[in-house]
């Protein structure tokens, strides 16, 4: 997991990592994160690594690709995790290079999350993977290269400002420029538009959201969660976490 | 002009009012809609031209059928929406539940507790209160053991 840029994303990644603990003690959780954020429970994660830019909001992506594990189970650290399957999560790479969530059944409320249909080349295209959680195989160096590119890319899409033109690898598609903030785009384009990664064997998690499951999908009036036949394993609060609560230590007193 | 009475549908139970779409072409070819009430009876106490236009191109018993399609649909959007009220409730109440999991996580004394299966309970609780419950025994343990090393 990766914490940069806002502390509650690090006080929510501390919860994370004792979440998966609780469920599979033995698991190797790795951080990057923001060094000022560090405290003394960084000692509880395996391994802790420098963000590259601390003021990145896509660190991320980073993170991905400099993991020091050879599968990877990336995680947005803004959720929980609630069931113990998480303990079964490296089960499900099975013989892809990587496994995604995919976006799917057009639940409303994905809608507001991103521009799901764009257009590129004068075609409309729909963006369906989600890189909230990403399961992936370091030991393909085609996959660490794809990590490594949607770090690289992501970068100039964000900094275009500042880039010079020739490096804006969009450019002529007829892209819309509101596109360009999204790293899902990003993903899209390494996975459907770059030939290099045309073989890489891509995946859906079997009971799809049940890894990602956003609480903007909401349970029906029985209490059970919506687009899942099981319990979910990953709850993320994506759209919701008070990503403000970065004065927690003088507001909260008992 | 020509006008075209759509979708007709009683407005009361006594069945001398209608509810329909009026669509009027005009002669200039442009065309135009509203939503129109169509009285039975004029100030004379005569039925009106209008309603008669209505009932010849709508029989009544398909006015009676097009009334309690629309209750029927009225009565599913009602279900619907409360149903949507109580989710989007229910899933506010996880999303509070979490934050106020993580602020309490940055309580001194519960950050720096060893007590793993403690913390697992707060993590763990379904709602504030049993979050509160299992965060104030925490507490009480840590400051009782601190107590206790002083």
């Amino acid at each position: 997991m990766v914490a940069s840029k806002r502390v509650a994303f690090y006080y929510s990644a501390c919860n994370l990592m004792e979440c998966i603990k609780d469920y599979m003690p033995d698991a190797n959780v790795t951080l990057f994160c923001s060094p000022e954020f560090k405290d003394h429970r960084c000692e509880d994660f395996d391994n802790v690594f420098d963000v590259k830019n601390p003021d990145f909001l896509r660190e991320k992506l980073y993170g991905m690709a400099n993991s020091p594990y050879d599968i990877t189970f990336y995680m947005d650290c803004d959720g929980e995790v609630v069931h113990e399957d998480i303990a079964t999560v490296f089960e499900q790479l099975e013989d892809c290079d990587m496994k995604y969530v995919v976006l799917k059944d057009d639940p409303i409320s994905l809608k507001s999350f991103v521009e799901k249909d764009f257009q590129c080349d004068g075609v409309t295209e729909t963006m369906l993977l989600c890189g909230g959680v990403c399961l992936y195989d370091r030991r393909n160096p085609l996959v660490r290269d794809f990590m490594q590119d949607w770090y690289d890319m992501f970068w100039i899409q964000e900094h275009r400002h500042t880039i010079p033109e020739d490096q804006h690898w969009w450019k002529g598609h007829g892209v819309k420029d509101s596109m360009l903030r999204w790293d899902q785009f990003t993903l899209w384009w390494l996975t459907n538009k770059v030939p290099k990664y045309k073989d890489l064997k891509i995946g859906e998690f079997d009971d799809n959201y049940r890894w990602n499951w956003f609480t903007s999908f909401r349970r029906n009036e029985h209490g059970e969660y919506n687009l899942v036949k099981k319990h979910p394993v990953f709850i993320h609060h994506s759209s919701t976490m008070n990503k403000g609560l970065d004065e927690f230590k003088n507001e909260v007193k008992l | 002009m020509k006008k075209e009475w759509r979708h007709p549908f009683w407005e009361n139970y006594q069945k001398d009012r209608i509810t329909c779409k009026l669509v009027i072409t005009h002669g200039n070819g442009e065309v135009t809609s509203s939503t129109s009430t169509v009285g039975k009876y004029g100030k004379d106490g005569k039925i009106t031209q209008d309603y008669k236009d209505v009932i010849a191109l709508t029989p009544v018993n398909q006015i009676d059928k097009n009334t309690e399609e629309r209750e029927e649909r009225h009565k599913d959007n009602r279900v619907a929406d409360k149903r949507k009220i109580a989710e989007r409730a229910a899933a506010q109440k996880l999303e509070q539940l979490f934050n106020a999991k993580l602020e309490v996580f940055e309580i001194e004394s519960i950050k720096n507790s060893t007590n793993r299966k403690a913390k697992a309970k707060i993590r763990r609780s379904k709602n504030q209160y049993e979050m509160m419950a299992h965060t104030i025994m925490l507490i009480q343990e840590e400051e009782t053991k601190n107590e206790a090393t002083v």
